[in-house]
């Protein structure tokens, strides 16, 4: 089960490693459900990583902002196995985990005792087996 | 028009001229590509215009990738305004098509 917490009592955060070509490196990122797709990082950590750009994707902003955004293969430490995923490079600083990361998982928020689990669903190991 | 290349991340300028020309060639057989393959991913190499379908973004990307080792590409969402959202809804531009394979896959 992952581990993360809601950041004064709002923002739901989460630590995730992410691995490039050239090294990998533990984010702070924020839980965003209005993010689709699976991990948005900030061009310069992705430089850092090693990520190179495979292409550029359409992405819609909450402001009505529409604009090709860089999407690079990262691989992830999701629970307790790596993943590979697809990284968007943005200019927020933030980085942040979509739903298309958390697709598959048991996400709970808990705003009064501030924390959060992301689980994998109870007899995944099983189906996974059969 | 230039490829652009994997092994550095382009100036906005750049990015934004490479998606215009996908985006053109994109439009110049929008609404065949709607018919037949809605909600599929399409990645285009702008340079030629050769592009490749399939449903996920990371199938349509290794096709071309194969095709043309170290260059970058540009990838939509056929139907749609984005292949990603920040805060938006994921709404296509217009009605799905009735009848097409979209409709017989989900029936």
């Amino acid at each position: 089960m992952i581990k993360g917490k809601i950041e004064n009592g709002l923002h739901p955060k989460v630590s995730v490693e992410v691995a490039g070509k050239i090294a990998s490196r533990k984010f702070p990122a924020l839980v965003d459900t209005g993010f689709d797709l699976e991990i948005a990082l900030h061009r310069d950590d992705a430089a850092k990583l090693g990520l190179e750009p495979n292409d550029f994707v359409w992405i819609d902003y909450a402001d009505g902002a529409r604009v090709h955004e860089p999407s690079c293969t990262a691989r992830v430490l999701w629970h307790g196995k790596w993943k590979d995923v697809e990284v968007i490079l943005s200019n927020d600083e933030e980085p942040a985990v979509g739903t298309g990361l958390l697709q598959g998982s048991v996400v709970t928020m808990d705003f009064v005792k501030n924390k959060l689990t992301i689980a994998e669903p109870a007899g995944s190991k099983r189906r996974k087996r059969e | 028009m230039e490829a652009l290349t994997i092994d550095r991340l382009p100036s906005r300028q750049e990015i934004d001229a490479y998606g215009a020309a996908a985006e053109e060639i994109y439009q110049s057989f929008r609404p065949k590509l709607e018919a037949e393959h809605w909600g599929k991913y399409i990645t285009i190499y702008p340079v030629n215009g050769d592009y490749a379908i399939s449903r996920s973004h990371r199938a349509a990307l290794k096709k071309m990738q194969k095709k043309y080792p170290g260059v970058a590409f540009v990838t939509n969402r056929i139907g749609y305004r984005a292949v990603g959202h920040f805060g938006g809804t994921g709404a296509s531009d217009g009605k799905r098509p009735k009848g097409g394979r979209y409709d017989q896959r989900q029936n």
